[in-house]
């Protein structure tokens, strides 16, 4: 009996275990793929954030799907440290950019912002460990600003070639960058790139030891970051402390050192910086001290001149 | 009869597991069971790490009041059911339940997981508390904190609560922590005379002296101060490393208010600093006053070992945080509820601007970092999470969180809440000195400070014996390091890159009338994480590479970071001249 049931009940398991092992699910999308993937990639999930983007470059329609999916498994390819394929990551860049050139294209500033940032990245010799940035990827930040200048690829490509230029710390990369800055912030207000487009600037100030732009333009910064920060998100007791240093120890502004000192006080109680800002007051109520006493001396000393 | 002992016999293993799961079944179901909301209730289930009763009856008692004034104000009773967890499984605990879609709508975020898994947990299932957090608190209507916003009735004004990666306020704390000094007061008056320890530093020495100078019935001596390897740290930290916040004007570069690793390497290397610099040596000075206090062979003593020799009433001081007062308390209490010795606490003694060898560098009192406990993030999955918040503000309120604290016996988080009497000296000191004392720039460094800071610290070579070894090690030692680091930081650049480009692609999905905001987060983020670092990078590179071409022709002297330009003193000057010309008119 049992003999004879036997193979009917080993093809019967056999049928269920293999209905029950098939994926009856709907395949994935080409959107759900990129979701998928890019939170993979987010939480550094490599291997499987590039099964889902192979996926998705395959199973793609149309050309914008395409260029969105080689953009994506682009980035996996060349931004993590661990198995980079820079080269193939290059290609699918630039097949992106040409599968998405329409106007109005969402995925080919992008793709040529990567591409640009991998100049910086990628491009630079490990060893070379004291060059942070390279001049020749300059020219791609310029592209995607000439290229798609009202995308926020372009504000961002803005901002990487304005640090580029600072970084070289040379008096004619630095007016290069102030020009950079001086011609978007005027106009853009209300971007978000303009408040650290002006922290920059001040930076290439400081190169042209030019003091007084320096504090005026932190100063700037400053106001603009609060007034585009309306849910108060950032915390600025660095910049509130950089600025009273500025205007201390470069441009001898010692009402607006007090000023910001002062500031840093009051709104940021607990920092550790309150301290050093008190004992700047006082530094700075000795120092006027001192200088009145010269004041005066010089004074007596025109009085008394026959 | 026979019959049924040889059933449940042969049974005994199944019915054992079946006896369990029936346990864990039921416990399963009376917990879902309460959770079930009423028709006129809300059910917040809360969990933490706090095991003590003084913590869960606070989370209870608050509770309570806050479904009170909820039912004043909706018709609506609110349940608080607190899901207390041990440590050991923390982690595994709110993982398993956050990824399951089953977490509790308040959790307590930092312990049992790493830094990167907390971010990624309150990045994915966690609301984000920014808008809500920079409006003022309803419940501290009618006291000093009315209109203030929430983030600022903080003592530390809500930092601790900031995501820096997240550009988000994510989480409400409840209490503060702090670091002081414990004591026998009965041990202390039987030994000096003394209830009250003093808090100036040569005088403190002496009491630790004649504690030290005295034996017990049985021969032994006392030790003034219960140590090890880990209360070490704790010493060096409160006592000796804010004597070197004088470092700022000799390294302090970028004047950012902070001595880091690479500007320390610049300073040695251009001979501006020297590590027998006075206000290192005074460092190293305090030190060697404080370490003939510890207890013989504290080097290779554990953390509970001083414990235990401070509850064995063998040493009068101890230091430790808020966290350790009740059981350093309940020590002191005998198995039948006697109080065997009383326990004082004190600041940590320092050194007057009048001492002669410290007096240059005692320049304030120490800077205390508030160390905020329990903030509390809501989960996403939350039903209720506008209740929940409330609940937040309410224990975070001026009077909300000077009861839950009372109860719990901590430090209150608001600023001005009242702290308990016996808690009075641990309430943080906001203005003071910090350590500026950076002695090595990567891993080889560290290893060799170590190394000769044992050997310094047994006595058995000088503290100039010791700088002597040190500075051609470092020098040497320093330059590979900087390299290694130099490294990291471009690794690290690729990584944050990672990071913001994944981030952008999440903001494509975010509401429309949040945009805005996003799109300033993400700006600020990559200036901070990519713009200003690689800016900032590049001049200390500059830095250390003029610090290194030593004197004599073409030689680059490195500015004092704190000494005004010639041209700014001119101009403050001249603005002074005016102004005196101003008001004489």
């Amino acid at each position: 009996m049992w003999n004879r049931f036997a193979p009917v009940l080993a093809c019967c398991l056999t049928v269920v275990a293999c209905l029950t092992g098939c994926d009856k699910s709907e395949p994935l999308s080409v959107s759900q793929h990129l979701d998928l993937g890019w939170e993979k990639l987010r939480v550094g999930n490599i291997d499987s954030s590039r099964l889902h983007f192979e996926t998705a470059v395959t199973t793609a329609s149309s050309n914008q799907e395409r260029a969105k999916a080689k953009f994506a498994l682009a980035t996996s390819l060349s931004l993590p440290q661990i198995t980079p394929d820079v080269e193939r990551a290059r290609k699918l860049l630039g097949e992106a950019i040409v599968l998405d050139a329409d106007p109005g294209t969402e995925t080919a500033p992008w793709a040529a912002l990567l591409l640009a940032r991998l100049g910086d990245l990628r491009d630079i010799d490990p060893d070379a460990v004291d060059i942070l940035v390279n001049p020749d990827a300059r020219d791609k930040y310029r592209e995607v600003m000439t290229r798609w200048p009202s995308h926020p690829a372009a504000q961002e490509a803005r901002a990487y070639l304005v640090t580029s230029l600072v970084a070289a710390r040379t008096p004619d990369e630095a007016t290069e960058a102030i020009r950079l800055v001086d011609e978007f912030v005027p106009v853009n207000q209300n971007s978000p790139w303009s408040a650290t487009l002006l922290g920059l600037e001040s930076r290439a100030l400081r190169t042209l030891g030019r003091s007084e732009d320096r504090l005026a333009t932190e100063i700037q910064s400053l106001e603009l970051a609060r007034k585009i920060d309306a849910v108060g998100t950032t915390e600025y007791a660095g910049n509130i402390w950089g600025i009273g240093i500025i205007a201390e120890f470069e441009v001898g502004d010692l009402a607006a050192a007090r000023k910001y000192y002062n500031l840093l006080i009051t709104e940021y109680p607990a920092d550790q910086r309150v301290f050093n800002a008190e004992q700047a007051l006082k530094r700075i109520d000795a120092l006027e001290a001192t200088l009145k006493q010269e004041i005066a001396l010089e004074n007596t000393a025109k009085e008394t001149r026959p | 009869m026979m019959a049924i002992f040889r059933f449940l016999w042969n049974n005994a293993a199944l019915i054992l597991i079946a006896a369990a799961f029936a346990w864990a079944a039921g416990t399963v179901w009376t917990r879902a069971a309460r959770s079930i909301e009423g028709e006129n209730e809300i059910v917040l289930r809360v969990c933490h790490w706090q095991l003590e009763t003084g913590y869960r009856d606070a989370i209870n008692e608050l509770g309570k009041d806050f479904s009170d004034d909820y039912f004043k104000r909706t018709g609506k009773r609110v349940t608080i059911i607190q899901d207390a967890i041990p440590e050991t499984v923390y982690g595994q605990f709110v993982s398993t339940n956050l990824i399951g879609g089953t977490a509790p709508d308040l959790i307590s975020v930092g312990l049992g997981l790493s830094n990167v898994i907390w971010r990624e947990y309150l990045n994915r299932y966690f609301v984000p508390l920014t808008s809500d957090i920079n409006r003022p608190n309803p419940f501290n209507v009618g006291t000093k904190l009315e209109g203030v916003p929430f983030k600022q009735t903080f003592v530390d004004g809500g930092r601790s609560s900031y995501n820096e990666e997240l550009q988000n306020y994510m989480t409400v704390p409840t209490s503060v922590h702090a670091i002081r000094l414990f004591y026998n007061v009965d041990l202390l008056e039987k030994l000096t005379g003394l209830r009250t320890p003093p808090k100036e530093w040569n005088a403190f020495l002496a009491m630790s002296e004649k504690i030290g100078s005295q034996k017990k019935a049985d021969g032994t001596q006392y030790t003034p101060l219960a140590s090890s390897k880990y209360h070490f740290g704790v010493w060096a930290s409160t006592v000796a490393d804010p004597l070197t916040w004088t470092l700022l004007k000799k390294a302090d570069f970028n004047r950012d208010g902070y001595v880091s690793s690479e500007e320390t390497f610049a300073a040695i290397k251009s001979g501006r600093l020297k590590f027998d610099d006075p206000a290192i040596r005074a460092r190293y000075a305090i030190i060697t006053q404080l370490t003939p206090s510890f207890p013989e062979g504290w080097t290779g003593k554990q953390r509970d070992e001083a414990v235990f020799l401070f509850a064995q009433q063998r040493a009068v001081f101890i230091p430790t945080g808020t966290w350790d007062a009740r059981s350093l308390q309940q020590q002191a209490i005998d198995a039948d509820g006697k109080q065997i010795f009383e326990v004082g606490i004190i600041d940590f003694p320092s050194p007057t601007s009048t001492d002669p060898v410290y007096g240059p560098f005692a320049l304030g009192p120490k800077y205390d970092r508030p160390l905020p406990w329990g903030g509390f993030g809501i989960t996403r999955t939350c039903k209720h999470p506008d209740v929940a918040f409330e609940f937040l503000q309410y224990i975070s309120s001026l009077k909300g969180n000077e009861k839950f604290n009372e109860i719990v016996g901590w430090i209150p988080v608001v600023e001005g809440a009242a702290i308990p009497e016996s808690l009075r000296s641990f309430k943080p000191t906001l203005r003071g000195m910090y350590g500026n004392f950076a002695p090595f720039v990567g891993g080889e460094t560290s290893v060799r400070f170590e190394q000769l800071s044992d050997v310094f610290i047994a006595g058995r070579i000088s503290f100039d014996e010791m700088v002597k070894q040190y500075t051609p090690a470092y020098l040497t030692m320093g330059e590979k390091d900087y390299t290694l680091a130099k490294r990291d930081w471009k690794r690290g650049s690729l990584g944050s890159e990672q990071f913001l480009v994944t981030m952008r692609e999440s903001l494509k999905t975010v509401p429309a009338e949040r945009q805005r905001e996003m799109l300033w987060r993400y700006a600020s983020l990559t200036a901070r994480r990519q713009l200003f670092p690689t800016v900032d990078r590049a001049y200390q590179v500059k830095l250390i590479a003029d610090s290194g071409k030593g004197s004599g022709e073409g030689s680059v002297q490195l500015p004092a970071p704190y000494e005004l330009s010639a041209a700014a003193r001119s101009r403050a000057k001249e603005n002074l001249r005016k102004s005196l010309a101003f008001e004489s008119k």
